[in-house]
């Protein structure tokens, strides 16, 4: 995996650069250097918003060729004129005018480590994720197993986001002007179950939600000012195959934005393997009463991921959600699932004697016992439009849950 | 009043809570003055008058606190209920289901969930359903509502014996069976499953499905 890390000062960057560890490909830009290459990469991105510069002349390629830049909010030490620079300013572009798929923030938030509104990490960055510099040494973002450390369930595996952000990239080029209801494969009970919020961010014109395109969430996006939106839609228009690119990466950002806030975050129309486990435990069959099997649905990359292989063919099978690249693991579509008949009957039929008194913990990714945990999880209320806004937190200690006042 | 329906009493009146609290300021005064009679206005209100049933005369006229129903529907923009306490509050306890609708006069609909009357030549032997005009065996007057209603007949016969089933047909009512009431019940009980399974079964024992 390569990995680029800009900060505006040298030491921050090689400390970052220390806790993401062995992971090869990495590479620094900093202090003078990275303030010589925005300043000329910021003069780029004018000349081809304000027309001056062919699309296809890219002048300065520094942030390309990286699957991951991660970029130090606290950018104030670089004199490039005007305000004071912070990583949020400059995310728009470098998501736009660069092709490196998956953008980190760093440092935004310094005094939080698990945000309680949204499970979607800081909503008001324009990153893919907003981190703390120590979270970078966390194993849940490199891919590997978390044992009941802190690893919240919002966190992806990092190289596994910026792969899926090329597929999704790819995706939108060849769906760009098609609803976006139709080619996700929305089933059409979701209308009912998509949260207010969630309807509120598809771009509908006449023809309701159901018609709205990815160009729509294009033409919605707030990742760079409105104007710069319709210029470089015109630019697209033009048959500018840079324009066209950059038009398909913003929308890509809107749209797992979307799916992961709103559509999966609140649980009600797609539902991923811990939820479904936590809602259906007889889903797992003979193995439903251990625990450990609870936890072990999110591990496996195969069907039927740990659940009964006779139920997951006759009634997940149907249920799931086939483009792979919007979400971080198997989703299932929870309206059909709450539709099927004779699920419902499997789950009354079901012997719940021995199915423990488990609750997801969405900081550590892992079910939690209520019974026999040392410090019981936590109920907390999430900022969440939807029917499951009550989670739980193992709230471990030496971790900054944020606000606390949402912590019942 | 038991543990067991206490539990599901509060557990519900703060899905209701949550419910009503994501609805606007105008819309819940607006609703409270239609209605004429007070709404709870925190989750610990919800919660302490789901779990106390109303008395009149053990209170000295306190208030009586409306609980939000965590529901709206096509004609229906919200819907209350309230525990009333009987002679023995554990047998006895019935229940005042408040709807207010998206529009039109009058406004308000009240219904009232109760056990069989025990007094002797009653004709109401039987866990009934009935229209009302008012809460609280007319003793608190309700606004916005038919006053010609026929409140005494029909009462409809409901599948409760106790307040826990009968509770379960006033909010399968408003919630249908089997799809919502499912869910409504599971997210009261998040993080209980086997509670809500075992109340989920019950609904079916009595609904006979």
């Amino acid at each position: 995996m390569k990995i680029l890390i800009c900060d505006d000062k040298e030491d921050n960057a090689q400390k970052t650069e220390q806790e993401i560890g062995t992971l090869g490909g990495v590479k620094l830009l900093a202090d003078k250097e990275l303030e010589e290459t925005l300043t000329s990469f910021l003069s780029y991105v004018s000349t081809v918003l304000d027309g001056r510069a062919s699309t296809g002349n890219k002048s300065v390629d520094s942030f390309d060729g990286f699957d991951v830049l991660i970029v130090d909010n606290n950018l104030t030490e670089l004199k490039l004129g005007g305000a004071r620079l912070t990583a949020e300013a400059i995310i728009g572009y470098l998501r736009a005018f660069t092709d490196t798929p998956y953008i980190i923030s760093l440092n935004k938030n310094p005094h939080v480590d698990f945000d309680l509104r949204y499970l979607f990490g800081d909503y008001q960055s324009l990153a893919d994720l907003a981190l703390n510099t120590a979270h970078l040494s966390n194993r849940r973002l490199w891919g590997r197993k978390s044992v009941g450390d802190f690893a919240p369930w919002y966190w992806p595996s990092v190289a596994d986001a910026a792969d899926r952000r090329r597929e999704q990239i790819e995706f939108i080029a060849e769906n760009f002007d098609r609803p976006v209801w139709e080619v996700l494969g929305f089933p059409p009970e979701a209308a009912n179950y998509l949260s207010a919020r969630a309807k509120s961010r598809i771009p509908s014109k006449d023809g309701g939600m159901w018609e709205a395109s990815f160009e729509g969430f294009f033409e919605s996006s707030r990742v760079l000012p409105p104007a710069e939106i319709n210029t470089l839609k015109e630019l697209a228009e033009e048959q500018s195959d840079f324009a066209r690119k950059a038009v398909c990466q913003v929308s890509a950002y809107e749209i797992d934005r979307w799916i992961r806030r709103d559509v999966l975050g609140a649980q009600d129309v797609l539902i991923d393997l811990p939820h479904l486990v936590a809602q259906m435990p007889f889903l797992l069959g003979g193995k439903a009463n251990n625990l450990d099997h609870w936890n072990e649905v999110s591990e496996y990359e195969e069907p039927a991921f740990g659940l009964d292989e006779q139920l997951f063919e006759k009634h997940l099978v149907p249920a799931k959600f086939s483009h792979n690249m919007w979400v971080p693991g198997p989703c299932f579509w929870w309206p059909i699932l709450k539709s099927d008949a004779a699920l419902t009957e499997v789950f009354f039929a079901a012997e719940d004697d021995g199915w423990p008194v488990a609750v997801f913990c969405e900081d550590v990714s892992r079910f939690v016992s209520v019974s026999e945990a040392e410090v019981p999880p936590k109920e907390f209320e999430a900022e969440i439009d939807g029917s499951w806004i009550r989670r739980y937190v193992a709230c471990l200690h030496g971790y900054s849950y944020s606000p606390r006042s949402r912590i019942l | 009043m038991g543990d067991s329906i206490s539990d599901l009493l509060r557990k519900y009146a703060r899905l209701g809570w949550e419910h009503w609290n994501s609805r606007s300021n105008d819309f819940k005064n607006q609703a409270e003055k239609q209605i004429g009679v007070k709404i709870a206005d925190s989750q610990w209100n919800a919660e302490s008058a789901a779990t106390n049933p109303f008395k009149l005369a053990a209170t000295g006229g306190k208030q009586m606190q409306l609980i939000p129903m965590p529901c709206k529907h096509k004609n229906i923009s919200a819907a209350f209920f309230v525990p009333l306490a009987g002679r023995n509050d554990q047998s006895d306890l019935s229940f005042d289901l408040v709807v207010l609708l998206k529009q039109g006069s009058p406004c308000t609909f009240a219904f009232r969930f109760e056990p069989a009357s025990q007094d002797s030549g009653t004709t109401h032997g039987y866990d009934h359903m009935q229209l009302s005009n008012s809460l609280c065996q007319r003793q608190v007057t309700l606004c916005g509502v038919l006053s010609h209603l026929p409140s005494k007949y029909p009462a409809l016969p409901i599948p409760g014996k106790e307040p826990v089933t009968r509770f379960l047909a006033m909010i399968v009512s408003m919630h249908g069976y089997p799809r919502d009431i499912n869910e409504i019940l599971n997210r009261a009980f998040n993080g209980e499953l086997k509670k809500s399974k075992r109340y989920l079964e019950l609904t079916r024992k009595i609904l006979m499905v």
